[in-house]
């Protein structure tokens, strides 16, 4: 099931959220969250529940395990077994199938008359996301920073709790589990109005928004591979890419607060208008937050962070990044998108270009590094999303553009970039102003002016909004 | 009374009213408001407003969607008695208004539609339909046999499920008025094109084609595309299994029955009966050896024994000599009188007397390997022969007398005899002349086209004579449509590797095409693999 189907927005989340608010006060209340969880993730995969069920009860027990013994090596032991057990659940399905290929490419490479039988399987969706959370909770229960969870329903309500389950925000358990194992408030009418109004601004950003970059992108990138020159399809494709991704991810973040939050639960922020981040660290601190807080917290830190001297730090930010790369995919340009947001956090750290700008420049200095880092993060985007084939012809097409040539798809697809850009850019301009994003403005907005919002998201939604309705993006990861 | 009023006051001023219903109901009063606007300005029909056409700016609307649009538009409201889903083998190869003359005065209508809306689409069109017209007694299931619903076939179809959505699902109920301007909308801010309301958001000739002619053709269009080896290419059969054990729980573990089965009881539920017709194939594209094919026959047959009460009208695989097909599955223009009728005749019986339909026995026989062909050019292009090979393409699209004076008098003298060509003739010149009201004329533009003389092995013609010459055609057949509001060109691949062939021979000095042939067995209810010399183009 999708956020952006009928059947959920019209069948699923009314009756999980009427069933809630009838048994919020009783042991059935998260039973149905886990029951309504189960059914979102696995109605059309009923298998894709087997590695959940598997990592969570894993998860559980070890939980356990570690409450019950202050043996510091058996500690450790069970630590290593969860986190073993989850990060080859997360290798298995994830990177064995390209492992095997790519070794099978250097053997055939290599002239070897043999090769490793291919291996075939589907990915289950956020099997990323849920690995990260129960790791989490394991690490959180062994460094003694929380409890275990001894009620298993509560627990597994919050490993498969279905707004976050499939592509975040990535949750603590300290944080989303405790808030399951209390008896929450009903919410008031300002919540739910909010909780309402994030739901549409994520259907609108993604139907309409995400959905039209998506095609930009999609036609740019049949061009390439049909070898059409097509003179500033780089600059257009990573554009629209940094639009589709944003939109789409932050839609799914959107309409999962809202989702949440009609049930009394608060998740985090996973977006903070990130395009307007005036360097490469304040892009991370502004991008997929919990997915980089998260990466902060058990990677890097544990790595020694920034306390054994600067080549470590760089060296801990690279590991870190690389491996952040590698987690969205199993591909070598996804390494490369890390590797390259590595490089580019270890070079702010040697030159402050922001700091220098503004010093010199005041306001002017600041946005010209706002534009800089947009477009630090663009190239980034053009590894992210394109193929070994396309990524050379993408980088020499922006050279093109200023040699002449055949521009007419250039400005077809560039009028479809600054029209949806444009709804991009002032939304989110005007959330930066307040320190917060869009929706966070209809949490004051006077009630009747939410509703002419909402009313204009509706016509937006129907109007601009993309038929087939493509799936998330962070789904595949 | 005041009890109700205070207590109504009393609710109104309540913090929950006031901070969400009172908003909640002031945003829909705006959109209620809005839609009734828009409804009432541009008053726009269920197809117009449908959510499926939802224009994609960038890959324009794209055929498969302005098909369905214009047709079952169309259609709906004609409650015929006889409709046919399934793949394009039907689109351009059924003319309804043909197929009707054999159907003892009951009205049919091809609505097929693309391979991509594959059975999901098809059972929606078929249950519109069926919930629309009181008087549809017969739904045939015409496809094309290795489009037959496996896997594989369902996997391509990427629109199936949303044609499913717009036509019968609780979402075809909510498609509000607004819906109707998103593709003009997406037109115009994202591609900076505009078009008029109401008009079909596509630019390109077959769908100005289709909508000009829908009114007397009933949605059929001539094919365009020869994209594909015409005498020697192969497509496989696709195999029936499943890719996931747990579905064959609750269902049979062949993909094809379950269809079947499923289509069968949809089409039961509205008191109608199932009629499932197999299109020809090319005698020369089944791969030698398929291993698909023996299973597929096999399980249709399991099929038929389970469920007597539908009929197959035609075997599996029934062969046509492949100067009869542009694309691999579509019949040529110029020869869909004969794949009309064919269909035509066969429910002309079924309706007689439907117990005259044997049931569908497999036919288990291989495809043995083909003798090569071999094509040799014997000379340098000649305008001239372009204009003699092509003769009867043409000819039965314009019915022009010039073009027509280009094709043998063996041919004419062979066509003149078949009651289903003279339809088709008649069917040409009442489009043309209603074309003609409204300022339409439709035509070739042959200049990118070549045509040289080739020698044939492993071909044969039915009527060969000293002097008929082989031609083989290729470059860009460039089709024209010419309209007070607009002049197009659409020019349409046909590359040599197609190979595109015409016999000719000479007559009173002029080169004229001579490359009919009858089939031997046009319905394919004899030997499954033709005779040898009976047909133009088969092998020898």
């Amino acid at each position: 099931m999708t956020f952006i189907g009928f059947d959920y927005l019209f069948l699923f989340l009314p009756l999980v959220v009427v069933f809630y608010h009838f048994f919020r006060k009783s042991f059935l209340a998260n039973i149905g969250i886990l029951a309504a969880s189960y059914y979102f993730y696995a109605a059309a995969q009923p298998w894709y529940l087997i590695p959940l069920v598997i990592t969570s009860l894993l998860d559980f027990a070890v939980g356990i395990q570690l409450s019950r013994t202050e043996n510091a090596a058996w500690r450790k032991v069970l630590l290593v077994a969860s986190l073993t057990a989850n990060l080859g659940l997360l290798g298995f399905f994830k990177y064995a199938p390209w492992l095997i290929e790519s070794a099978n490419h250097g053997l055939a490479a290599a002239g070897a008359s043999f090769a490793l039988p291919a291996l075939s399987v589907t990915l289950p969706p956020g099997i990323s996301f849920y690995t990260f959370q129960t790791m989490s909770y394991t690490i959180e229960v062994y460094r003694r920073e929380m409890k275990p969870s001894w009620n298993l329903v509560d627990y597994m309500a919050f490993v498969t709790f279905w707004p976050h389950l499939v592509a975040g925000p990535i949750m603590r358990a300290r944080n989303l589990l405790r808030q399951l194992e209390l008896t929450r408030p009903v919410i008031t009418p300002d919540e739910a109005r909010y909780a309402l109004t994030l739901i549409a601004w994520g259907l609108f950003k993604k139907v309409a928004l995400a959905d039209n970059f998506g095609d930009i992108v999609d036609s740019i990138d049949g061009i390439m591979r049909s070898g059409t020159a097509m003179p500033g399809a780089g600059l257009l494709f990573a554009y629209a890419f940094a639009g589709q991704i944003y939109c789409d991810f932050s839609a799914y973040t959107d309409i999962a607060r809202g989702s949440a939050k009609l049930i009394g639960v608060d998740l985090v922020r996973n977006f903070h208008t990130p395009y307007f981040s005036a360097s490469p660290i304040e892009f991370w601190r502004r991008w997929h937050i919990s997915l980089s807080t998260w990466l902060r917290d058990y990677l890097y830190i544990p790595l020694g962070g920034n306390r054994h001297g600067r080549w470590n730090e760089y060296r801990n930010i690279m590991i870190t990044m690389t491996l952040g790369g590698l987690w969205h995919g199993a591909g070598i340009l996804f390494i490369l998108w890390g590797i390259w947001h590595g490089l580019m956090l270890v070079l702010y750290r040697v030159v402050r270009i922001d700091q220098y700008l503004v010093g010199a420049l005041g306001v002017i200095g600041k946005w010209i590094a706002i534009v800089l880092t947009f477009h630090v993060v663009c190239f980034g985007w053009i590894l992210f999303r394109a193929h070994l084939d396309t990524f050379v012809p993408l980088m020499a097409s922006i050279k093109d553009l200023f040699r002449g040539g055949n521009t007419y798809l250039f400005f077809l697809f560039g009028r479809g970039v600054l029209a949806l850009g444009l709804i991009v850019l002032i939304t989110d301009y005007l959330g930066y102003r307040k320190d917060g994003e869009f929706p966070d403005l209809f949490k004051n907005m006077n009630p009747y002016v939410a509703a002419v919002v909402a009313a204009a998201c509706y016509f937006g939604f129907v109007i601009l909004g993309k038929r087939e309705g493509a799936q998330f993006i962070y789904f595949q990861f | 009374m005041s009890q109700v009023a205070a207590l109504m006051s009393r609710v109104l001023s309540s913090e929950v009213a006031r901070r969400l219903v009172l908003p909640a109901v002031c945003a829909l009063a705006i959109i209620g408001t809005l839609e009734l606007f828009i409804e009432l300005r541009y008053q726009p029909g269920f197809w117009q407003k449908s959510t499926y056409l939802l224009h994609d700016a960038y890959k324009g609307e794209p055929f498969d969607r302005s098909e369905v649009y214009v047709r079952l538009g169309h259609a709906e409201d004609a409650d015929p008695d006889i409709i046919s889903v399934g793949d394009s083998s039907g689109f351009f190869s059924l003319q309804s208004k043909i197929v009707s003359r054999y159907t003892h005065g009951k009205r049919f209508i091809s609505l097929n539609t693309g391979a991509n809306h594959a059975f999901d689409g098809y059972r929606a069109i078929a249950e519109y339909m069926l919930r629309r017209s009181p008087h549809l007694k017969h739904v045939v299931l015409y496809i094309y046999p290795q489009l037959t619903p496996t896997e594989a076939v369902f996997h391509a179809a990427d629109l199936g499920i949303i044609l499913r959505d717009d036509l019968v699902s609780i979402k075809s109920w909510v498609t509000p008025p607004s819906a109707f301007l998103s593709p003009y909308a997406k037109a115009r801010m994202l591609a900076g094109s505009s078009f008029h309301f109401g008009d079909l958001v596509a630019n390109h000739l077959p769908a100005q084609l289709l909508v000009a002619t829908v009114d007397e053709d009933l949605g059929w269009l001539p094919e365009f595309d020869v994209r594909f080896d015409r005498v020697d290419g192969r497509s496989p059969f696709y195999p029936d299994g499943r890719a996931h054990w747990y579905q064959n729980i609750w269902s049979d573990p062949s993909t094809v029955y379950a269809t079947f089965d499923d289509f069968n009881r949809m089409v039961r539920s509205y008191g109608a009966n199932l009629i499932i017709a197999f299109a020809p194939l090319s005698t020369r594209i089944t791969q030698p050896g398929d291993p698909n094919l023996v299973p597929l026959e096999r399980v249709i047959e399991r099929f038929q024994k389970d469920h007597p009460e539908v009929k197959f009208l035609f075997p599996f695989r029934t062969r046509w000599s492949p100067e009869k097909f542009g694309m691999f599955n579509h019949i040529s223009r110029e020869y869909t009188f004969l794949s009309s009728e064919r269909l035509g005749a066969a429910l002309g019986k079924l309706i007689a007397d439907p117990d005259a339909i044997a049931p569908f026995k497999a036919n288990l026989a291989e495809q043995p390997p083909y003798p090569e062909i071999k094509i040799t050019p014997s000379g340098p292009s000649d305008p001239a022969l372009l204009e003699s090979s092509l003769a009867f393409f043409r000819y039965t699209t314009t019915a022009d007398d010039a073009t027509g004076s280009l094709i043998s008098e063996r041919v004419l003298d062979l066509l003149g005899k078949i009651d289903s060509y003279k339809y088709m003739m008649e069917l040409t010149r009442a489009r043309i002349a209603a074309l003609k009201r409204r300022n339409i004329t439709i035509g070739f533009d042959l200049s990118q086209l070549r045509a040289t003389p080739v020698t044939v092995t492993g071909l044969s013609h039915c009527a060969p004579r000293g002097d008929t010459q082989w031609v083989h055609v290729e470059g860009s057949m460039i089709f024209t449509y010419d309209s007070p509001s607009r002049v197009m060109r659409e020019p349409v691949s046909w590359p040599a590797q197609s190979r595109i062939l015409f016999p000719t021979v000479v007559e009173n000095g002029i080169r004229k095409f001579d490359g009919y042939c009858p089939e031997s067995d046009p319905e394919g209810l004899g030997a499954a693999t033709p005779a040898a010399g009976d047909l133009h183009n088969s092998v020898p």
